[in-house]
């Protein structure tokens, strides 16, 4: 396979009436994954869209291997681009398999290759024994198998995945992860997700958007490593009251009973802060010591939670 | 632009069709039981609503007077002065335009002064039920004028030949198939296609991009290698394959309900085809250039309908447009639709040749084919518009 990769300069998105959902967003994803993690809201969705070629931007430039989205070669660059929206627009009362052969025409497929294909990717995904039923009769894993088949129907160099976790129960999601997993190997995945352990699981680079741009980027392991190296111990107590200090430490305080601690080693630091509390009059019902993570990041660079 | 991208819809249209009820209702049963009911109500024998009778005085003499006032003064015809040729009076008659026509040719006052005998030519309908009826009434007026002029004349030494100086000569004129069973049953199968045409354009057109947008099915097109027109030609496609569904529906049951295709050859049937389809381009069209008025699927349900309903019945669609009341006789002609309709009707009915069915229907053809051109300019409008905001 030659040298690919999906490059974005200077991405913005305004909507009329001054709304800006993308604000120069700028980034490069070669072979692999990349995540744009962040919460609903972000400009995830909308950078996805705008790279898809469905959502023209305002301003900015989108190259897909070589060819520019939303210049004279976007059709060609289209080609090579497998998009799976949050919820594919399934033709309900029909097949997996004619909804298949259906979008396999649209990007381009004669309708003998389109029902090769659909046949094909039926069996990637693990649903030949359910291409004959009708979708209304699938389950949400099921659904979301059957998208990223759609996906792969024209065997693209690049997938765009919208939230392809978001919606299902752990189970599913697991399945549906070792699918994209799979099939992604040596393609370019770019996916929008705003569950911190899937980007930290299944990425080899996290973009973190916030506000419409992206705030931080790079693998994993170096994020955290940056912005939240030490663990934290999170204390569920009686509301009211000011935390105390431990060792000098402030404790971070959602203000709802929920109290929490970055600490170097969490081992010597538990038994200090369950004392501070009771020396402080505080009830606490329950202690977790959490290693940091991609949920952490977020908070450090943003300031804000990431939520569901 | 790659055919199988604009049979993608046609592929889906036709899978949905199997399974989607209502799909399969709009485009097939409903036609089919609104045709029934049309069928049913007004597919009776039809009745003659006035009699009109045209008059061509070429002698301009004191006796041709004499007949045209007699006419005029019985009350029951409705007399019209006419300079039409006896080819076109036929014809007139023949599709129901006339009931019947008087022809007073040159000479006639001059042949009766001459002391010879006038002869008039009676063109009338010779449907059983009412042409014989007129002829007869028209018979006895001219009759009773002739007898007029004996007496006029009497005295007069040639007197013993003017006893009758008017002679009627009938020309009965076979009807058009119009005037049978079969024919107004023809009528509505024609009319049943045109109101799918019109609705089925008008609900394309206006809902190509918001329905799509509403189905999230544009942002899949939009990120296919697709080029902005396919949609739109993949959509008049799967229109004209929906239309051929639906008018084959409604001409099979058509037929099973006493429709008379007996005129038809197939190159009428193609020329036909052709105008149907040049019909659906215009109301495509004319969906198109409405689409800005409605900004989702609902606004278009509401927009096609308050444009689609009145227009069936007073867009010489499935009521003939001259038993429209005066002040709508004008509708059909500024609907592109009804021309096309037309151009069918006078090949089916009326028994025309197809270029004297295309020169009626040419209005329509023109006038669709330009609000397809208009549509699809703003078509392009609409989707650079929506590709800004999905």
């Amino acid at each position: 396979m030659s040298e690919c990769s999906v490059v974005v300069e200077d991405l913005w998105k305004e909507y009329p009436g001054g709304i800006v959902a993308v604000r120069g967003v700028s980034f490069e994803a070669g072979r692999g994954f990349t995540s744009l993690m962040g919460p609903n809201g972000s400009g995830k969705t909308t950078t996805l869209s705008m790279v898809a070629g469905a959502l023209k931007p305002s301003r900015g430039r989108i190259v897909v291997c070589g060819l520019d989205v939303w210049g004279r070669e976007g059709v060609r660059a289209r080609r090579l681009i497998g998009f799976a929206p949050q919820d594919m627009p399934f033709k309900e009362k029909l097949s997996g398999m004619e909804n298949l052969v259906w979008i396999g025409m649209i990007r381009g497929l004669g309708y003998v290759d389109a029902k090769r294909q659909a046949r094909r990717a039926l069996e990637l995904v693990g649903l030949e024994a359910h291409g004959n039923r009708r979708v209304v009769t699938y389950s949400g894993g099921m659904r979301r198998r059957l998208t990223i088949a759609a996906c792969v129907m024209h065997e693209p160099e690049v997938l765009l995945l919208d939230e392809p976790g978001s919606g299902l129960d752990p189970r599913a999601r697991e399945e549906v992860w070792g699918l994209i997993e799979s099939l992604g190997r040596g393609r370019i995945i770019v996916y929008s997700t705003h569950i911190s352990q899937e980007a930290e699981r299944h990425s080899d680079r996290v973009l973190i958007f916030h506000s419409g741009g992206i705030v931080a980027g790079g693998p994993p392991r170096m994020l955290i490593e940056r912005y939240a190296p030490m663990p934290r111990i999170i204390v569920y107590h009686d509301p009211g009251g000011a935390p105390p200090m431990v060792d000098g430490l402030p404790g971070y305080s959602r203000g709802d009973g929920v109290t929490y601690y970055e600490v170097e080693e969490a081992s010597s630091a538990l038994p200090k802060i369950i004392e501070a509390f009771l020396r402080a009059g505080i009830q606490v019902h329950k202690v977790e010591v959490k290693r940091p993570g991609l949920e952490e990041v977020y908070f450090r660079v943003t300031g804000a939670r990431l939520e569901a | 632009m790659p055919v199988s991208q604009v049979l993608a819809e046609v592929y889906a249209f036709l899978k949905s069709m199997l399974r989607y009820r209502e799909i399969a209702f709009w485009n097939i049963g409903f036609p089919i039981i609104f045709l029934l009911v049309l069928i049913a109500v007004f597919g009776g024998e039809p009745g003659v609503l006035e009699i009109d009778v045209a008059v061509v005085d070429y002698d301009r003499g004191p006796f041709s007077s004499v007949i045209i006032q007699a006419l005029n003064s019985t009350g029951a015809l409705k007399l019209q002065l006419s300079d039409l040729g006896l080819e076109e009076l036929r014809k007139a008659i023949a599709n129901g335009s006339l009931s019947a026509a008087v022809f007073i040719g040159e000479g006639f006052s001059e042949n009766i002064t001459q002391g010879s005998q006038g002869r008039v030519l009676l063109l009338y309908y010779s449907n059983p039920q009412s042409g014989d009826y007129i002829a007869s009434i028209i018979e006895s007026v001219i009759g009773e004028a002739s007898r007029g002029i004996a007496a006029r004349i009497a005295g007069d030494a040639r007197a013993e030949i003017l006893l009758e100086p008017i002679s009627v000569e009938g020309v009965p004129v076979s009807p058009e198939i119009l005037a049978t069973k079969g024919g107004v049953r023809t009528f509505y199968v024609i009319g049943m296609i045109g109101v799918q045409i019109l609705f089925s354009g008008l609900y394309t057109g206006a809902g190509i991009i918001v329905e799509r947008k509403r189905d999230g099915t544009l942002k899949l097109l939009l990120s296919s290698p697709m080029r902005g027109y396919t949609i739109f030609a993949a959509d008049t496609v799967t229109s004209m394959v929906a239309l051929l569904i639906s008018a084959t529906a409604i001409v099979v049951v058509g037929r099973l309900a006493g429709a008379d295709y007996s005129l038809i050859e197939w190159r009428d049937a193609l020329a036909m085809s052709g105008l149907f389809a040049v019909g659906l381009l215009g109301s495509l069209g004319l969906g198109l250039v409405i689409a800005p008025l409605a900004r989702s699927p609902e606004a278009v349900n509401m927009l096609v309908n308050s444009i689609a309903f009145p227009l069936m019945f007073l867009g010489g669609i499935i009521i003939p447009a001259f038993i429209l009341p005066e002040w709508a006789q004008d509708i059909p002609k500024a609907l592109p639709l009804y021309w096309c309709l037309e151009g069918v009707r006078r090949i089916v009915l009326y028994n025309y040749g197809i270029g004297e069915a295309l020169g009626v229907a040419l209005p329509g053809i023109i006038a669709s084919l330009a609000l397809y051109i208009a549509g699809a300019i703003v078509y392009r409008r609409l989707l650079e518009k929506s590709v800004e905001i999905v």
